[in-house]
């Protein structure tokens, strides 16, 4: 299992097209994914649960990834976050 | 794939869609909306059934209704076959969002994910949740 903290940097949070992206592409992989903020840990593929974490700008989440393509989901949820989801701020 | 198909008074089954649309960035596929009004409801209860056929592509179509008893959701009532064309009322945009999420599951197991989903959208923002949100 990999886990890793990432703070949230684009300027809308985990708001809902952004967390709409993040289950999108965290449901390609046959992984366990989650996604925990303040104690509250969700599904990466629910979106509801995602946008249930009301997580903010500046925002720290721990990234979790159990299975056998845990490398590449891994890679793939950081980089949704580097790239602020493609909002460009 | 089940079909949905939004079952409400005036535009806003359609809107519930462009919402949706918005959030997921593409319009969803096998989505429909019907506008029912009290004026109209035989019309619409073809216009329904009319629907519904293009819908079911196999896997069944799940109803999504505004308020019980109201005459979009009698209008509902009357297009239901269970198992196969199943209903709820109470939509919702977190609703649609769960229902659209959990689509390709049996439509047995997509009533109660879609219920649930509606019910748990609706918070009372206290100071706590709102904190979170604005991370102040």
């Amino acid at each position: 299992m990999l886990q890793q903290e990432v703070e949230i940097t684009n300027k809308l949070g985990l708001h809902a097209r952004a967390s709409a992206k993040l289950t999108q592409a965290a449901g390609q992989f046959q992984s366990a994914i989650w996604i925990t903020r303040n104690q509250r840990r969700v599904n990466a593929k629910s979106i509801m649960g995602v946008m249930m974490l009301a997580a903010a700008k500046g925002s720290i989440i721990r990234l979790e990834a159990d299975g056998s393509d845990e490398n590449a989901a891994m890679e793939t949820m950081l980089a949704l976050f580097d790239n602020k989801f493609g909002e460009g701020e | 794939m089940i079909g949905i198909l939004i079952v409400a008074h005036g535009t806003l089954g359609e809107s519930l869609i462009q919402c949706a649309t918005h959030v997921l960035g593409e319009r969803p596929s096998l989505l429909a909306a019907l506008d029912v009004t009290a004026q109209t409801q035989s019309t619409m209860l073809e216009k329904g059934r009319s629907l519904l056929e293009e819908l079911n592509q196999g896997d069944g179509v799940l109803l999504l209704s505004d308020v019980y008893g109201a005459t979009p959701c009698n209008t509902m009532c009357r297009l239901l076959t269970p198992g196969i064309v199943e209903g709820i009322a109470g939509v919702n945009l977190p609703m649609l969002m769960r229902t659209i999420t959990y689509r390709a599951e049996p439509l047995s197991s997509l009533i109660g994910k879609a219920v649930t989903g509606g019910q748990e959208g609706v918070l009372y923002i206290n100071s706590e949740l709102c904190d979170a949100t604005t991370g102040s």
